[in-house]
């Protein structure tokens, strides 16, 4: 499959014309569809996603394990909650063979979290995690517990989640006083890190104590989890809670009587992968370093691969921030968050801080957030003799010989600058102004096309009130792009020449003058800066929602726009062009173990008439979930309709016709039990059914079933099971498989040692045989050595097998 | 001699009756069938408690269970964290502070009272429902409906109540027993005629306010050719 001859299909003014680009375009699109298998939840690159325990409004992390790390240049976690109108994109942070993000509570709602990965690759490809999203294939859904009145009543007062503690002021209280009188007490069992310690405990009436100090050895500096199982009179499972903690030994505390403590880890990897017939070796050195002076504390982070090289964008990592009570700074790289329309979450090398004093907030950064690699000449012309294509530029003549040559493109380095002020506190009310000015170095390289600029303005709101139980929050932001800046401003000569030429209209050359050089100094201005009419909003984004809880009722409201223009560099992937509204409800019912979620979103494109129809995207969501306090599965039912229109009549040969719907229901189960021991269940279905009435009829429908079981033999012995089985059929093309997948860990030689191996295979379309083998020890205190292992063998096309050594050291 | 003998048999009786009760109190007790209302989440230096107000001060160690009645003293540059079983708060007792922890179950609601005979207590409480939150000192009591803030007894016994988040309603228990609100961002400074004069937070108060949350003591070491010169101070809790 050739790529498309520009000359052939560069007029599209006939109908015939049109047909045929569309058709040319869809051949294209089944083509790269079948070619490289893209199906759901099957990666070439991605080996395991795993998330924490998903809660409302609780921060959970989610570990990507790349398969292929070497031939991965970035990875993007997309998600969104059931009720959000947009997917948002963040980077995750790759260190190693794994890749990490932390969602914010803020982000996470019941019942359902949607999200897929975007993974870049180091030859310039782009895959998906499931591949094929968001076109052939649709994102994982998981499933979201809502805080429910159980987790209320099940309190863990000691340690606090997430606290750092000493072995020797560390114990564990746990509070049952709110439980109902079905619960028995003294049934309720604590496990930590995997083991019953419940004989351990102490029972002081409902309260429940558990002191390290009595048993030596029971708890060993590192991270730890706690989980609180309790149980009613008939022995039935009645809720169970989680929690992670950090203990460290006294020799890993801030020691009192120093002027300067610091506390760190080194972590040094060698791993050799052997892809096909080709091997190839890399090594990797981390460094974290935490030190406290006074109030002040310094973090230091370094990582060092051997995959770093100057034609990609930078593998190491490097940060080294300082703060205090009022003050937030860091230098190197740092992933700022200001507001979701002007920068969240994008890697920044430079330096980014904060200073917070009295009801004043004031943030900036600057940095890289792209750094340049050039391009290559591969051929120069003279000037007669130059061929019309879009990779053949003006250069130097006097350097390569010839005014004229054909490059491949460098990319261009790009630098930002964004700050915030904001005043008011932001638990209650809080206003700020907020800019970004984002700019491509035109001297980094040589070969480059398109340098650009971009600078956004905005505001933004926060508002809560009776403790929460209204919130008003809002944003609005104007953008300028310049998608070319590489000639730079006019010159006053240009404006003159402009003017004078016959048929210009609008304005006049003094006052284009006198424009260029009030905003020359802050962005370029010329012939392609965008917009150039701003009483069409077509570069204002706002977005506005109000929230409110009475009455066990979480109702949310929300309004955007987003004009067609709108660019921000800090989120290149907000979705534009776009207005409407979005509106839904989770309503608690039966003491907090029923609930439904509705909602109902409004959205249509086309606000500035660039296009020739407008569509209308109406989603409707439902969903039921029943967390039962007996002895019962919890279950999530959710369905989602989702229709698009453009009204455009399919008889019109002019224009393309959008109308579809899809169906989409998922079940989702969850079932603890003890038989003998404590296994954990998961079985979900999902199904979805789009059938396309416009003009591509690219009917699409598919049934992906999942199910899991976690079982605890013994404390030091967990076995897993899993099956998914997928069948589609998308655009009449069939496909579907079957994935097992089953292993265990085992920890021996008082936890010194643990042993993981797990065995997947697939068959059908898709046909795989994946084994992962992980061994670490404990050589002696806080030096751990990590062994993997890991073979892939894909039937129709490769093999690959990774081996790797991890030291790590605590200090 | 015979009726005697009767009333030294019926005394007897009694007496064992008595004993026995006694003795099913005490196994009661002893059997852990109490929750204790708050425990000791972290002590700073020196830190003691007694079970009432007849025994003795013995020391407290972390993880201590509290129950009603029992009370806490710091001494000098001391600190102890409390935490009440029912997660409804946080008190900060800070150094030279006495008070009592008092509770009483309802139902599933627990009803507190945290009388500070003398000293310095911060406090952050969640949001009460049906459960009752109060300080009591020698001359004010004060409701609490979830909020941060402190409580401090000073010469006279006079109170001085400060209120960075929420609501408190005080009452005098003294000259003018006038009953008063004191709102997030306000502090109430009580006058020897019972009366509360109410005051925007200061930045002294909000220093104040700021050092109460504070409770990981450092210490510096500074060289001098008297010699060693030890100094403690509070710094950000970890």
């Amino acid at each position: 499959m050739g790529s498309l001859d520009v000359r052939k299909y560069g007029c599209f003014g006939s109908k015939s014309a049109k047909f045929l680009r569309l058709n040319k375009i869809k051949e294209i699109v089944v083509f790269i569809f079948f070619s490289s298998s893209l199906f759901a939840q099957v990666s070439n690159n991605i080996s395991s996603v795993t998330f924490g325990e998903l809660k409302t409004g609780s921060p959970v992390e989610i570990t990507a394990q790349l398969a292929n790390p070497l031939s991965v240049t970035s990875v993007q976690i997309v998600y969104k909650s059931f009720q959000d109108i947009d997917f948002r994109v963040r980077d995750m942070e790759i260190v190693g063979n794994t890749a990490t993000y932390k969602i914010p509570g803020k982000d996470i709602s019941a019942p359902l979290l949607s999200y897929y990965l975007i993974i870049r690759l180091s030859n310039g490809g782009r895959e998906t995690y499931p591949q094929g999203v968001p076109d052939f294939a649709k994102p994982i859904d998981l499933t979201v517990n809502n805080r429910t009145e159980k987790d209320n009543e099940i309190l863990i007062l000691s340690p606090a989640e997430g606290e750092t503690v000493s072995l020797s002021d560390l114990f564990i209280s746990v509070s049952l006083v709110k439980v109902p009188d079905i619960v028995d007490v003294s049934k309720t069992k604590i496990i930590l890190n995997g083991e019953d310690i419940s004989s351990k405990v102490m029972f002081a009436g409902d309260l429940l104590l558990f002191y390290p100090d009595n048993f030596p050895g029971t708890v060993k500096s590192g991270p730890q989890k706690i989980e609180i199982e309790v149980y009613d009179k008939e022995g039935n499972l009645y809720h169970s809670v989680m929690r992670g903690f950090n203990a460290i030994g006294t020799e890993g505390m801030f020691a009192a009587g120093k002027k300067f403590t610091y506390k760190g880890s080194a972590i040094g990897e060698i791993r050799n992968e052997n892809f096909n017939s080709q091997s190839t070796l890399y090594n990797n050195i981390g460094l974290t370093l935490s030190g406290k002076y006074d109030n002040w504390r310094l973090r230091g982070y370094g990582y060092v691969t051997s995959e770093e090289n100057p034609y990609v964008q930078p593998q190491n990592r490097y940060s080294l921030t300082l703060s205090n009570n009022w003050l937030h700074l860091r230098g190197g790289d740092s992933y700022p968050r200001y507001t979701d329309l002007l920068l969240n979450g994008k890697r920044v090398r430079g330096i980014d801080g904060s200073v917070e004093f009295g009801g004043v907030t004031l943030q900036g950064s600057y940095g890289q957030t792209r750094r340049s690699v050039e391009g290559n000449l591969l051929e120069t012309y003279p000037r007669d003799n130059t061929p019309l294509v879009s990779n053949v530029i003006m250069i130097d003549s006097s350097k390569y010989g010839n005014p004229y040559g054909r490059v491949e493109f460098g990319v261009y380095g790009r630098d930002l600058l964004a700050g915030r002020l904001a005043f008011g506190n932001r638990n209650k009310i809080q206003f700020g102004f907020n800019f970004l000015h984002s700019k491509d170095n035109v001297q980094s390289i040589n070969f480059g096309a398109k340098p650009q600029e971009n600078l956004v303005a905005g505001v933004d709101l926060n508002m809560n009130f009776d403790s929460r139980r209204i919130v008003i929050k809002g944003e609005a932001a104007v953008s300028i792009l310049n998608s070319d800046i590489a000639t730079g401003s006019f010159t006053e000569d240009q404006i003159d020449s402009i003017y004078s030429t016959e048929g210009v209209t609008g304005g006049d050359a003094e006052t284009f003058k006198k424009l260029s050089q009030a905003f020359s100094s802050i962005i370029t201005v010329n012939q392609f800066i965008e917009p150039l009419n701003f009483t069409e909003l077509s570069s204002l984004a706002t977005e506005g929602t109000i929230e409110l809880n009475y009455l066990s009722n979480n109702l949310k409201g929300s309004y955007i726009y987003r004009g067609s223009q709108f660019k921000s560099f800090g989120q290149e992937y907000t979705r534009t062009d776009l207005q409407g509204y979005n509106i839904h409800d989770r309503i608690r019912l039966a003491r907090d173990q029923f609930f439904i979620t509705l909602g109902y979103e409004n959205l249509h494109d086309n606000l500035q008439n660039t296009k020739q129809s407008t569509t209308t995207f109406q989603t409707f969501r439902v969903s039921a979930s029943l967390y039962m306090q007996a002895n019962m599965p919890n279950i999530t039912v959710g369905y989602i309709r989702n229709q698009n229109q453009n009204g455009v009549d399919p008889l019109d040969t002019l224009r393309i016709n959008v109308d579809d719907i899809t169906n989409r229901f998922t079940v989702n189960l969850g079932y603890g039990f003890n038989l003998p021991v404590r296994h954990n269940a998961t079985l979900g279905f999902i199904a979805s059914d789009r059938n396309d009435f416009g003009y591509y009829k690219s009917d699409a429908n598919y049934l992906s079933t999942s199910f899991g079981l976690n079982s605890y033999w013994t404390s030091s012995f967990l076995t897993s099971l899993s099956v998914i089985y997928y069948d589609s059929e998308i655009s009449l093309v069939r496909y579907k498989y079957i994935t097992f997948s089953v292993g265990g860990k085992y920890r021996m030689l008082q936890d010194n040692l643990e042993l993981s191996l797990y065995f997947s295979p697939s068959y059908g379309d898709f046909e795989r045989q994946s084994l992962d083998f992980i061994t670490s020890y404990q050589l002696i205190q806080n030096l751990w050595l990590r062994l993997q292992m890991r073979y892939y063998n894909m039937t129709r096309s490769y093999n690959n097998s990774i081996a790797g050594l991890t030291v790590r050291y605590n200090f | 001699m015979r009726h005697n003998k009767r009333n030294i048999v019926k005394k007897s009786f009694a007496l064992l009756f008595l004993i026995a009760i006694s003795i099913s109190f005490i196994a009661a007790a002893e059997n852990n069938d109490e929750t204790p209302i708050a425990l000791v989440k972290k002590i700073v230096k020196n830190v003691t408690h007694r079970v009432n107000q007849d025994s003795d001060w013995e020391l407290a160690k972390t993880g201590m269970p509290l129950n009603s009645g029992e009370q806490v003293k710091t001494g000098f540059r001391s600190l102890a964290l409390v935490l009440f079983t029912d997660g409804s708060g946080l008190l900060r007792v800070r150094e030279n502070s006495i008070l009592n922890i008092l509770g009483k179950q309802s139902d599933k609601n627990l009803n507190k009272n945290t009388v500070i005979e003398k000293g310095f207590v911060g406090f952050e409480i969640n949001k009460q429902e049906a459960e009752e939150f109060k300080f009591t000192t020698p001359t004010a009591v004060a409701a609490i409906r979830g909020t941060e803030g402190f409580i401090e007894v000073g010469d006279k016994n006079l109170s001085t109540i400060a209120c960075s988040e929420g609501k408190i309603e005080v009452e005098s228990l003294i000259g003018i027993k006038s009953k008063i609100f004191v709102e997030g961002g306000y502090f109430a400074v009580q006058q020897p005629n019972g009366y509360f004069k109410i005051k925007q937070l200061t930045g002294k108060m909000l220093d104040k306010l700021k050092q109460t949350k504070k409770s990981s003591l450092e210490k510096i070491k500074i060289e001098t050719k008297e010699g060693t010169i030890e100094v403690e101070y509070y710094s950000d809790e970890e």
